[in-house]
């Protein structure tokens, strides 16, 4: 008995899930504070609980994952590919307008924002790809294939328009195609293609005047401080008059005075640089480093190239996600609008980061075969 | 399964692996850049963005007369603002507060919907008004201490006391003068803010306490002032002329116990006032003296021992010079005059005798002396200095001019400050208002220091001069100056206003005045009355000299001077 406890033990990665339990809850946290400031009548409470709802749900969610083999999926690639597709068709067909952009399809009194989880879904359609591979390296047709999968994905995500996502799926594919062993031929037509891509775009306007804007302003900040450079000026403002120790939870004056925008979601870092200071900041990054350093871990444990691919594709999302939006309340990125992974608040990025988790830890309970 | 090789995955992993470090090492250090080296500018940048200043209003001090009496004083009030966004029902609460405000329904309504989070509905209002609008205890209208400037006597002294702004600053007067004293400092509260700028309920902090103004007590009597005020009102209605100055002084020192112009204005309503009646004129305005000017002309004479009061001048009957003809006033045959006598009866051609013996420089040199064409430097805002021309730019014809007072324009203060030479044996004393400086608590702060006086003339000659201007009123033209009881010395004027252009002078367009001080030997009050443009009859004696007589004759009795004997036995 006590043997098989022991011998089960062995195979949950425990260090993950501690980690990624404190983020959720550290997030939770910083989602009170960004929101609970707010004047009297507003219902600033919210968030926290759409949020804390979906952690619940997520656990649930983390655990389902984890307890089925991952292996599993292989069988349903087309499903769930069709699935997340007829989603995001929704989404652009009929999607409720906000911000700007159609990212929502409600239900239920929740917004579901499918392009968190087609990351996920692209994640595996390419790993089921990539394993099935006969020689060591890529073949055209597997890259081919690849652009397949991504792009009908990509394009929808694109006009919805959320280019923060289309940007996070082609990474995802880009850094899965690096370790699957694409030639480098493969990378030189993906930049030319690309090269070309970006020369259309600019020249036929594809991009909407806010992407433009936020390009130009990120360049410049002063430009218009009380326009598009406005949020990236009061996220340095926040982050830096909180200084080494922070003024403490709840009493971030930028953020409770709503100087910082978006600041339970894009944001949410500036309130964290605010409030809990660099050591806090560090803290956070500290638990990022852990998170990425376990599913590349399990990336290198994994018994297949499926779960190899899987965890690093995984790593990858996260590791652009959390560079970009910590970047862009630094003011060294452009603002692209990219969640900060498990705490800014959206239940949908939440959900779909625990699916995430869970097959880390279905990678890592199966690498014994 | 494929074949994959581990040893190149491993390879490619390890440059994810890299990739990831070199990510977080560069965040890492824009964040020690930010938050450590950045910081003290960020948090200072951060405090400016979030906080507004608001000046808490101190209350302004009050102007005092020298009895007591309150000329302006600040009532303490309210002014009632409003945080739009905390208002709920704006209709409802525009309907209930407007008529407690005295503003239109509307007017009320628009300011509550202005996207702002401070807009004042209504500044200075009354604290029992406000108290009515507190107990409504409406969400989103607040209250500021300020205050409001009163002035009880309304018309009295408007040119002198001046007015003050909606934000109590001083504009014109005495309350501009002395703006630095009756200000105060306001307090400072820093209020926090959101980014629309509107102000966080409980983020008041006090940086600073208001200072309350000093209040200043004057050397004017409101009782002398109003007497002077309702002398003029008489003489200017009854001769229909454009206005008057009056200024009464204590020779001896200095205090000017009224300095009054008519017409005047209530200060309560100071924007409502003509521009040109704001000006108090005896400081800013200047004028030909005419025959006042005899005086010190007479004086200089006097002291130059070239005549005494005594002495014997021939007067042809007229004086041809050039092109132009010196007259008399009153006709009087051609012969032999005494020095009193032409003072006395105000002779022009005299005076101009005696001018051409003193010749241009020691004219000059004694108008000089007696302070004019120099300004006399009194505590007050805007003074003239008037035109006394250097002789190197007199014309021919000027020493057979300013002799009687042409060519030449003074300020009334100057001209009751010369006159106080002679009333106070030959030693010049500066005209003052401002008395002493009390605090909140009525301790004096600071004190007028008493003026030791600058030596003009020799006391001998003053006394001399006395004499010759008591005979004015006894025998000459200023008769009607008269005060029963006292001896009084003076000396009339009528002076012909000049033309705008400076050629030539306004036909019928005169300024009759009176200077003089009782009692005549002993002076205890000096006095100037100046009437513009009199209809009909315009000479000083007639006048003037009246109005003299009536300030005179109260200012006596209400200072309580005793009257000297011999004259009640005559």
């Amino acid at each position: 008995m006590k043997l098989y406890f022991q011998e089960n033990l062995r195979k949950i990665d425990l260090t993950l899930i501690v980690v990624v339990l404190i983020l959720v809850s550290f997030g939770l946290l910083m989602i009170y504070s960004a929101t609970s400031g707010g004047s009297k009548g507003e219902n600033t409470l919210i968030f926290f609980k759409k949020q804390l709802i979906a952690a619940f749900l997520g656990i649930f969610v983390l655990v389902f994952f984890a307890w089925i083999d991952y292996n599993w999926l292989r069988h349903y690639i087309s499903f769930i590919y069709a699935f997340i597709f007829i989603l995001l068709l929704i989404v652009v067909l009929t999607g409720r307008i906000a911000q700007g952009a159609q990212r929502w399809i409600l239900i239920g009194g929740f917004n579901l924002q499918p392009s968190e989880f087609a990351k996920i879904v692209l994640i595996i359609c390419l790993a089921s790809l990539f394993s099935e591979k006969k020689a060591e390296s890529l073949e055209n047709s597997d890259v081919l294939r690849a652009f397949a999968y991504l792009i009908p994905l990509m394009l929808l995500i694109f006009i919805q328009p959320d280019l923060g996502t289309a940007l996070v799926l082609s990474v995802i594919l880009l850094s899965m195609l690096l370790v699957a062993q694409a030639k480098v031929v493969h990378f030189g037509a993906i930049f030319l293609v690309g090269l070309v891509l970006f020369l259309v775009v600019w020249q036929f306007h594809l991009l909407r005047d806010y992407q433009i804007k936020r390009l130009i302003v990120f360049l410049n900040p002063n430009i218009d401080p009380l326009g598009s450079g406005y949020n990236l000026q009061q996220a340095m403002i926040a982050i830096g008059s909180g200084g080494v120790i922070g003024k403490g939870l709840f009493s971030g004056t930028q953020t409770n005075l709503k100087f910082i925008p978006a600041r339970h979601t894009d944001f949410i870092f500036a309130v964290i640089g605010e409030e809990l200071g660099f050591f806090g900041a560090c803290f956070l990054l500290f638990l990022y480093f852990l998170l990425n350093f376990r599913a590349l871990s399990i990336a290198l444990s994994s018994k297949n190239i499926f779960g190899t691919l899987i965890a690093i594709g995984l790593s990858s999302m996260w590791l652009f996600q959390i560079i970009t939006n910590i970047g862009m309340n630094l003011g060294i990125m452009p603002i692209t609008g990219i969640p900060l992974p498990f705490i800014s608040s959206g239940g949908s990025s939440l959900l779909a980061n625990m699916i995430g988790v869970g097959l880390l830890l279905s990678i890592y309970r199966k690498r014994f075969g | 399964m494929a074949k994959f090789s581990r040893r190149r995955g491993d390879l490619r992993l390890l440059f994810l692996l890299l990739l990831l470090f070199l990510g977080l090492s560069f965040i890492f250090s824009r964040l020690i850049y930010i938050q450590v080296v950045e910081a003290s500018n960020l948090t200072r940048l951060a405090f400016k963005q979030r906080t507004r200043k608001i000046e808490i209003v101190a209350r302004r001090g009050r102007i005092i007369d020298r009895s007591g009496e309150e000329l302006a004083i600040s009532l303490d009030v309210e002014s009632v603002f409003a945080t739009p966004y905390l208002v709920k029902d704006k209709d409802m609460v525009a309907h209930k507060i407007s008529p407690l405000l005295g503003l239109k329904e509307e007017e009320v309504l628009k300011k509550l919907n202005r996207k702002t989070g401070f807009v004042y509905l209504k500044r200075k209002v009354d604290k029992s008004q406000t108290k009515k609008i507190k107990e409504l205890k409406i969400e989103g209208i607040g209250f500021l201490k300020d205050s409001k400037r009163c002035y009880p006597f309304k018309n009295i002294a408007s040119q002198l006391i001046g007015f003050v702004g909606i934000d109590n600053k001083g504009l014109s007067g005495l309350e501009f003068q002395f703006d630095s004293i009756l200000r105060g400092k306001p307090g400072l509260m820093v209020a926090e803010t959101d980014p629309r700028g509107r102000l966080i309920p409980g983020g008041l902090i006090e940086v600073s306490k208001e200072r309350n103004g000093k209040s200043i007590i004057l050397t004017i009597d409101k009782d002398i002032q109003y007497q002077c005020e309702i002398e003029l009102r008489k003489a200017v209605k009854k001769y229909k002329a454009k206005g008057g100055i009056a200024i009464v002084i204590n020779p001896k020192t200095g205090e000017v116990y009224a300095m009054a112009n008519e017409p005047t204005f209530d200060l309560n309503f100071f924007p409502q006032a003509e521009a040109n009646l704001i000006r108090n004129k005896a400081v800013t305005d200047t004028y030909e003296p005419g025959s006042t000017i005899k005086t010190f002309i007479g004086a200089a004479a006097i002291e130059e021992k070239i005549f005494n009061p005594d002495s014997i001048i021939h007067l042809p009957g007229k004086l041809k010079v050039g092109k132009e003809i010196i007259e008399e006033a009153h006709p009087r045959p051609c012969g032999d005059y005494k020095f009193t006598e032409i003072i006395a009866h105000s002779y022009n051609i005299g005076a101009v005798m005696i001018g051409l013996r003193l010749g241009e420089n020691r004219v000059y040199n004694y108008l000089k002396s007696f302070g004019f064409g120099v300004k006399t430097d009194i505590d007050f805002p805007g003074e003239a200095s008037g035109a006394l021309p250097n002789p190197s730019s007199w014309s021919k014809v000027s020493i057979y001019n300013i002799p009687f007072g042409q060519g030449l324009t003074v300020t009334p203060i100057q001209m009751i400050q010369a006159v106080s030479v002679i009333a106070n044996d030959g030693l010049m004393v500066k005209p003052y208002l401002l008395s002493k400086i009390i605090d909140e608590g009525g301790k004096v702060v600071k004190e007028h220091k008493l003026d030791m006086g600058k030596k003009v003339i020799s006391s001998a000659t003053a006394q001399e001069m006395r004499y010759v201007l008591e005979e004015v009123v006894k025998s000459g033209t200023g008769k009607s100056a008269a005060i029963l009881g006292y001896r009084v010395a003076g000396k009339t004027g009528t002076a012909q206003k000049p033309k705008e252009n400076g050629r030539g002078y306004q036909k019928g367009k005169y300024i009759a005045s009176f200077v003089g001080f009782v009692p005549a030997q002993d002076p205890q009050l000096a006095i100037l009355v100046l009437i513009d443009e009199p209809k009909g009859v315009y000479y000083g004696g007639v006048v003037a000299a009246p109005v003299f007589k009536s300030v005179g004759s109260f200012a006596l009795r209400h200072l309580k001077i005793p009257p000297e004997r011999r004259e009640i036995l005559e």
